[in-house]
């Protein structure tokens, strides 16, 4: 080496020059609040804490979601336990220039701390692909730092309550009350997860994740995993720098070959012979292994393999636990073999599975399959799809959540699918020319549909519309920041006028009228449209950001509302009083109620609400109404449901308190 | 004057057609006229000329100064609004680029340097909606704009920025509600080209040797009702004015080095007459921040001062008397915002 390249390091912090890849995001596309690129910035929350415009936030949190009947419908058949991976969300990140040596990762975490599941660094090969090597996971020690500078070393994150606050913080007895009282344990208890409840104590930290020693080669890259579900409210993250060391002159520096080093393992020994056991009690135990262990075990013989390996043993295989270690070799050789029998299939953030080895392992699976959950692989294209479609037509349930790199046109051969029963495209650029027609052609059948964040739907009334007009057996509809606009009257059976009509499609841009029109016709688009009546499973609808005006809802209720357990308002801002005593009056079953910056919420609705659903369990009544803090406080030790009234940043060191 | 302007259409035919012309001539008009009020015209005014003299790139050297108009009624108001209970009043982040309802920014990227001004419209206050939220938030917006998403600078770049900021107020949980106007100018580093965008009664001057070459175009749908960007819940029976960022006025042309850019709300237009602008500015020697700042301040000051003085003839008695026909005297009281740059090539 010259002279040069061995001048000395210097220790430098980086911000995030971009992200890379994310599961979701709060904020619109395009839009800078709540969203990715926040990180990319100086902190400009920290030391402050609360909701704010300017961090990055993930779509959702804690245990609402999971808990409801559409996510559990897509979670059902993978019953094989898979207790390592519970990540949610994930981000990554790349930084403006290699480090040498990585020191830690810093985590300005500024709202609802303590969901960091996992950290990965990245090892750029000389094509630009990234392979993602694992540095930390939760609950292995880490250190926080405060906002007065004092740095607090956590051993094991899985604490007990007493302990999470640290011992110099004084805390504050009414707010442990007040998080027993306003209960997310309920909905926590029934998932699987290794945060505590609540994760750690309210206050803004910085969380470094230690690396010293742990990354043998620069790197650029860092991927972070996240686990929510016991935050109590949304998590936000302000800036995530990477320290470390460099050389000073900022030449590159020659690559160190690294050694990963191998997990070692100890097998116990065991007195008792498996081998005796008769076949189905073998089955039942290789059922309740870990895919992992399942692998690990069948090499240990001849025998073994033969009986665990048993193709019944596949008929659901979630893979997206190992998303960083499926290879094309190992689909291709292994899985694949196995595969005859596979119902449901999750290749869920898996990255860099080649067409041959996809086709492969989908021929295999063909016309079993049922579900097939794609969500976040970036390597998907045309093809993909194509393959998907041709080899696995009963396909019922298909995810393809947050698929950034397929383009509109990419989507067009879904609409050969007729079994389908539950699709999420959720953030994708999906059009009017896959949906109309598949929804069209699965409109009985279909139970689930998640088109948030899609915002190049271009015809999104003409969707909207025949959704409601033909879809009775619709259970949920997430139509998270879709622009309705005008049509919400005609989804519920309110006569519009036609010319209103024709204008809306004028607007469409040219190049796709001559599509419209032909998908219009060959559809027979409902024009006079009809009360939504026939909807009589209607359970969960997110009309988030969306804007509908005053009375849409009170309609809605009044014709669909029996069976409704979860409405998302957030930001309607034109819901009305009628709306709100509407939705008392005809939800009996009534569970989630998001009511976010709603400023008809007053008192006396939402004491209707929650004196008329008794199976009320979340409720956000953050911004619009003005409801003070002793009434809230009553309703909390009354209804004993759980109530969300986020608060932006605050600069307060008594910050235990649920509400500001 | 009239052989001027005959000399400049003339030229400007010869250069470029008659946008030029217009632009040219409309701006040696108003030179020779104080500030009155024009509607707006929705015209893109490019007369970009390249400027030989200037080789090396220039930035803005900035200062700031402005006073709280409302100093007496704002506390009142703001704790009525914001207290909640056995808490401490809760402070929005970045409050220093505000001065009552008036709110400014100042950003530097790689492509050049932005200044802005917006001016919240006090009549939100009846409702009970502080009007500084919606300035204030405009103009952050814009600042992380610029920060962060900025990519290029062209004479149309000021109109998506202010579009862009306004439509993200629109995205924020804690619905921003009020109004204001928007004054947004960009000096392009290399190309030594001021761009601007005005919406609204604020605006700009630009003072080259101690006289006014440019000067921003004010936007009045009629006496005192500037053009206003808004957001507003609906309100039946009441004519809310709501004006979109694609109404702003656009200019773009060449900047001088030592030329003495004036951004300000109508705190200073009101309440100082030209002469007096001139005059203050004429005081400064050494393009010196500190020396800036001294006359920033005393801007500011004087425009406040005249603002309470009810014997002044301020620009806006005279203004009123020209629109409504109404004989008054005296000076507009309102807040004060003054963004006082000057075009330089040195560094630091």
């Amino acid at each position: 080496m010259t002279e040069q390249n061995q001048s000395e390091v210097e220790t430098v912090s980086f911000i995030p020059d971009k992200v890379l890849d994310n599961s979701s995001q709060y904020g619109s596309l395009g839009s800078q609040y709540y969203n990715l690129d926040n990180i990319c910035t100086q902190p400009q929350v920290y030391p402050a804490y609360g909701d704010s415009t300017n961090a990055l936030v993930f779509r959702t949190y804690g245990p609402w979601w999971i808990n409801l009947p559409s996510y559990r419908a897509t979670t059902r058949q993978f019953k094989r336990p898979e207790k390592e991976f519970t990540s949610r969300d994930f981000i990554e990140i790349e930084y403006p220039a290699l480090m040498l040596t990585c020191l830690t990762i810093d985590v300005y975490e500024t709202y609802n701390p303590g969901s960091l599941e996992a950290a990965y660094v990245g090892k750029e090969d000389g094509h630009g692909k990234i392979s993602w090597h694992r540095v930390w996971k939760f609950p292995d020690p880490f250190s926080i730092v405060l906002k007065n500078g004092k740095e607090i070393f956590i051993e094991n994150g899985r604490q007990q309550m007493h302990d999470i606050f640290p011992q110099h913080v004084d805390v504050v007895t009414s707010a442990l009350q007040s998080l027993q009282l306003n209960t997310d344990h309920t909905g926590i208890s029934k998932i699987y997860t290794r945060h505590t409840y609540p994760p750690a104590a309210r206050i803004p930290r910085i969380t470094k994740i230690p690396l010293k020693g742990k990354v043998p080669f620069p790197t650029r890259h860092v991927r972070l995993e996240f686990d929510h579900c016991t935050a109590n409210y949304y998590i936000e993250i302000d800036t995530i720098m990477l320290t470390g060391q460099r050389l000073k002159d900022h030449s590159t520096p020659v690559p160190i070959v690294c050694e990963t080093k191998r997990e070692e393992h100890v097998e116990d020994q065991s007195s008792m012979d498996l081998t005796k056991l008769p076949f189905d009690i073998l089955f039942q135990i290789c059922s309740y292994l870990d895919l992992r262990s399942l692998a690990r075990f069948a090499s240990t013989s001849r025998y073994f393999q033969r009986q665990c390996l048993d193709s019944l043993q596949f008929k659901s295989l979630n893979l997206q636990p190992y998303w960083n270690t499926i290879t094309n070799d190992s689909i291709e050789c292994f899985f694949s073999n196995y595969c005859e029998q596979t119902w449901y299939l999750s290749l869920a953030w898996t990255r860099n599975i080649q067409l041959t080895s996809f086709t492969c392992l989908l021929n295999k699976c063909s016309r079993n399959l049922r579900q097939l959950n794609l969500a976040c692989c970036q390597y998907l294209t045309k093809q993909y799809i194509e393959v998907v479609v041709d080899t696995c037509p009963n396909i019922e349930i298909l995810n393809l959540d947050a698929c950034g790199c397929l383009e509109s046109d990419d989507f067009l051969p879904l609409t050969k699918l007729t079994h389908l029963r539950s699709l999420n495209v959720y953030r994708t650029a999906i059009d009017f020319r896959t949906l109309l027609p598949l929804i069209n052609q699965n409109k009985e059948h279909l139970e689930h549909l998640n088109l948030g964040n899609c915002l190049q739907l271009i015809d999104v009334a003409g969707i909207v519309r025949l959704l409601f007009a033909r879809c009775s057996n619709l259970r949920s509809l997430d139509l998270w920041r879709l622009r309705i606009r005008d049509v919400y009257g005609s989804i519920v059976g309110i006569p519009y006028d036609l010319t209103d009509e024709e204008d809306r499609l004028s607007q469409i841009p040219s190049e796709y009228q001559d599509d419209l029109v032909l998908i219009y016709s060959l559809l027979d688009m409902p024009v006079a449209t009809n009360p939504i009546t026939h909807m009589k499973r209607l359970s969960e609808i997110d009309f988030g950001w969306t804007d509908p005006p005053a009375g849409f809802i009170e309609i809605l209720v009044q014709q669909a509302g029996h069976s409704l357990i979860k409405i998302v308002l957030t930001a309607c801002r034109h819901v009305s009083d009628k709306d709100i005593i509407a939705i008392s009056e005809n939800c009996p079953k009534l569970r989630q109620l998001d009511l976010l910056d709603v400023r008809a919420a007053t008192e006396e609705n939402i004491e209707q609400v929650l004196k008329r659903c008794p199976h009320l369990e979340f409720l956000d009544i953050s911004f619009g109404a003005n409801i003070p803090d002793a009434v809230l406080e009553k309703w909390i030790h009354q209804y004993k449901n759980c109530f969300k009234r986020t608060y932006p940043p605050i600069d307060n060191p008594e910050i235990y308190h649920e509400f500001a | 004057m009239q052989s001027l302007a005959i000399c400049a259409r003339l030229v400007a035919r010869a250069v470029s057609g008659t946008e030029a012309e217009n632009f040219l001539y409309n701006s040696l008009l108003r030179l020779s006229t104080s500030s009155s009020i024009h509607h707006s015209q929705q015209s893109n005014r490019l007369a970009i000329t390249p400027s030989p003299t200037i080789t090396r790139s220039v930035h803005l050297l900035t200062a700031t100064s402005g006073y709280n108009g409302h100093e007496d009624e704002e506390d009142e108001d703001k704790g009525h609004l914001r207290k909640k209970k056995n808490s401490p009043k809760i402070q929005r982040t970045n409050r220093s680029n505000v001065y009552g309802d008036d709110a400014f920014f100042t950003a530097k990227n790689r492509l050049g340097d932005f200044l802005g001004v917006a001016d919240g419209v006090g009549g939100w206050r009846e409702h009970g909606i502080d009007p500084s939220l919606f300035s204030s938030s405009l103009m952050e917006a814009c600042k992380s704009l610029v920060d962060n998403k900025l990519i290029d600078l062209n004479p149309l770049t000021l109109k998506e920025l202010l579009s862009k900021a306004y439509k993200q107020l629109l995205e924020e949980k804690q619905c921003i509600i009020g109004s204001s106007t928007a004054c947004i100018v960009a000096l392009h580093h290399e190309k030594s080209i001021l761009h601007t965008a005005n919406l609204g009664d604020s605006g700009f001057v630009i003072i080259r040797k101690n006289a006014i070459v440019h000067r921003s175009q004010e936007q009045q749908h009629y006496f005192n009702s500037p053009f206003q960007l808004s957001i507003h819940p609906e309100m039946k029976g009441q004519r809310l004015i709501a004006d979109r960022p694609e109404q702003a006025s656009i200019t773009s042309f060449n900047v001088e080095e030592n030329d003495c850019i004036l951004v300000a709300t109508d705190g200073i237009w009101d309440n100082l007459p030209d002469s007096t602008i001139l005059e203050e500015v004429n005081k400064l020697a050494e393009p010196t921040l500190d020396n800036l700042q001294q006359i920033a301040h005393a801007l500011a000051k004087r425009a406040l001062d005249n603002g309470h003085d009810p014997k002044f003839n301020s620009p806006f008695a005279k203004n009123a008397k020209k629109a409504l026909g109404i004989n008054i005297i005296g000076g507009k009281p309102d807040d004060v915002t003054v963004l006082l740059a000057i075009v330089t090539s040195k560094c630091g």
